[in-house]
């Protein structure tokens, strides 16, 4: 037995004296998938193949830590929850790896107000479409005149440079509804993320990916608070209420004659002070 | 210009002292195992951050090899292949 274990030192001694033995076991150690990862090796769809590959290119430090992993013996769901958390540690949410193969995925917070569906799942927001005449009953699709959608653009632009912290939540709120704050994150839903080309792993598109999420998580905390903040306002409601009818008074000008447009192209928002305990009313422009 | 023979080539490579990587450190400074254990996880990120990216190195170096321009011999004379 003893000879056994002798020999054994003898060859790891002879492994790691010889330069060129000592460098092809330190690749078989800690990059045993150099030549890219063997084909259904793991026994699943791929997808854990994919994972290392894409670590191994762009989060070495991951690669490691799953290399290390495999070493010890780490099932399938063991190396998904760790290269997902880690991943998600940098800022880019992963529920599992199967994903990755496709490229950065951004979450999508965008709304479907057409979609009767979309109620069911946020019953919250109807208070806040139906400001803009919008109301979700049993049709099968709600129809949102582009009115809506234009003065829903106005009021955000408006909102969001307020000085008011809440009314900025309020125009984030209408932003994240609306579609319009620029963020693909939170305008675009599931579907219409899926029809575009996903972000790559390099390392700018790495970048680009975390600023975006980082902007639109931003954006939907804004959104819940200014959702909470018309909830408990009436006074905000009204104030929402009479510069979206403003806003349509204006664009329905518009519609009619292209020389009015000049004098009604921007119609003034007024917005009460929050500050002065919230009793005010909005002016009326007529 | 300088004139470099065959001979002084090859032993200007043999030469070159072998390559130190923090892996191969870390193999060395380790028990009988094969595999050193209980590595803090820093030094493992960065022993495998350092041998991907000297094999990226190496796979480009083998690449440039691959893809190096004729040199024309103007001087030698090669009977067997005399035109």
């Amino acid at each position: 037995m003893k000879t056994l274990t002798d020999v054994r030192s003898f060859l790891a001694a002879g492994l790691r004296d010889d330069p060129l033995l000592c460098l092809a076991q330190a690749v078989a150690w800690l990059d045993p998938f150099w030549g890219g990862p063997p084909d259904n090796d793991f026994n699943d769809d791929g997808s854990l193949t994919v994972a290392l590959d894409v670590t191994r290119c762009h989060f070495p430090g991951i690669y490691a830590l799953a290399v290390d992993a495999l070493h010890h013996g780490a099932a399938y769901e063991d190396l998904d929850h760790l290269i997902c958390a880690e991943i998600s540690a940098l800022g880019i949410p992963l529920d599992c790896i199967e994903s990755m193969g496709f490229g950065i995925p951004l979450p999508a917070y965008g709304t479907l107000l057409h979609d009767l569906e979309f109620y069911t799942h946020h019953p919250d927001v109807v208070p806040v479409v139906e400001l803009f005449d919008i109301h979700p009953e049993d049709d099968y699709s709600i129809d949102i005149p582009d009115h809506a959608y234009a003065a829903a653009q106005r009021l955000m632009e408006d909102l969001t440079a307020h000085v008011d912290e809440r009314y900025q939540q309020v125009g984030w709120l209408i932003g994240w509804l609306f579609s319009s704050t620029g963020n693909s994150s939170i305008d675009l839903d599931c579907e219409t993320m899926w029809e575009f080309e996903p972000l790559s792993w390099e390392q700018d598109h790495l970048e680009l990916a975390i600023a975006i999420i980082e902007e639109a998580d931003e954006i939907m905390q804004s959104a819940q608070t200014g959702l909470a903040l018309v909830q408990s306002h009436p006074h905000i409601q009204q104030a929402l209420q009479d510069n979206i009818q403003r806003l349509y008074r204006s664009l329905a000008r518009q519609s009619k004659s292209n020389k009015e447009r000049k004098n009604h192209d921007c119609p003034r928002l007024h917005w009460p002070a929050l500050d002065s305990g919230l009793t005010g009313t909005t002016e009326s422009d007529t | 210009m300088l004139a470099l023979a065959h001979d002084d080539l090859r032993a200007c490579l043999a030469a070159t002292p072998p390559v130190e990587l923090l892996g191969m450190t870390l193999l060395k400074q380790g028990s009988p195992r094969l595999h050193p254990v209980d590595i803090p996880r820093d030094t493992l990120r960065e022993a495998v951050t350092e041998l991907i990216a000297y094999t990226g190195r190496c796979t480009a170096a083998v690449q440039r090899l691959n893809n190096l321009a004729p040199i024309p011999l103007m001087r030698i004379s090669i009977p067997e292949f005399g035109l």
